[in-house]
């Protein structure tokens, strides 16, 4: 019983650091704006960057481009932050904490997917005569390819223990 | 199933109310009647070190293998 304690102390911790981390992301971001007039924070990707300031002209398409990207990081935060509220409830083997453990790990592999082909897609479509250039990850294609597996053993583990609760 | 629960007959010859029995051994009265009922797909071995401790039984008592 200690250790399912444990976890859900641990569960409420990380939600209240991601709040934190996502709180200071923010602050600084605003700080920067306000006080030296300039974004201190970036995309992410200096390829991007390098074409979001050369194409001022074309920042309406590589916006369009680039919110999937903001889609996947509002997604993964609000699924992320009801995850870790269910398992700090110690629901830990609930059809709503499998359902945001799929979520999350489906839009991290959407997101990591997308962001590899992001950059080459936004020059492709921007830049005349360019060609396309992948340029593949594969750690983190093997990491994120693992997530789905992980949480389909996950809700095997889910089943198991329904089947438990049916042992008197 | 083969192997049948023979609970309810042990209760009856010990005068011991369900109510009473899932009391004793600590698990609810709905899950006793699915154990009667042999709607479970197991049972403990201290569920029924339990039971055979209040019943006064054996484990062959309660439980009872029969060819289909």
């Amino acid at each position: 019983m200690q250790s399912i304690e444990n976890l859900k102390q641990v569960s409420h911790f990380t939600r209240m650091m991601l709040f934190a981390a996502v709180g200071i992301f923010f602050s600084i971001a605003i700080y920067g704006f306000v006080t030296q007039g300039q974004w201190w924070v970036t995309f992410g990707d200096n390829q991007f960057d390098a074409l979001w300031l050369q194409y001022k002209e074309l920042h309406f398409l590589l916006a369009i481009i680039f919110s999937p990207l903001i889609g996947c990081w509002l997604l993964g935060f609000y699924f992320l932050q009801r995850l870790l509220l269910a398992l700090s409830r110690g629901l830990f083997y609930a059809k709503a904490t499998l359902r945001y453990s799929k979520y999350v790990s489906w839009i991290t592999v959407f997101y990591v997917c997308y962001k590899m082909i992001m950059t080459p897609l936004a020059t492709y479509l921007v830049v005349d005569n360019s060609s396309i250039d992948l340029s593949l990850n594969p750690m983190s294609l093997i990491v994120v390819l693992c997530l789905p597996v992980l949480v389909h053993l996950f809700s095997a583990a889910a089943e198991l223990d329904k089947e438990n609760k049916e042992i008197v | 199933m083969p192997v049948l629960v023979n609970l309810d007959v042990m209760m009856a010859k010990r005068k011991i109310r369900s109510k009473d029995l899932a009391q004793k051994i600590g698990i609810t009265e709905a899950n006793l009647s699915l154990l009667k009922s042999g709607k479970v797909k197991g049972v403990r071995f201290t569920t029924l070190e339990a039971i055979c401790h209040h019943l006064q039984c054996q484990p062959g008592d309660i439980l009872v293998y029969e060819d289909e």
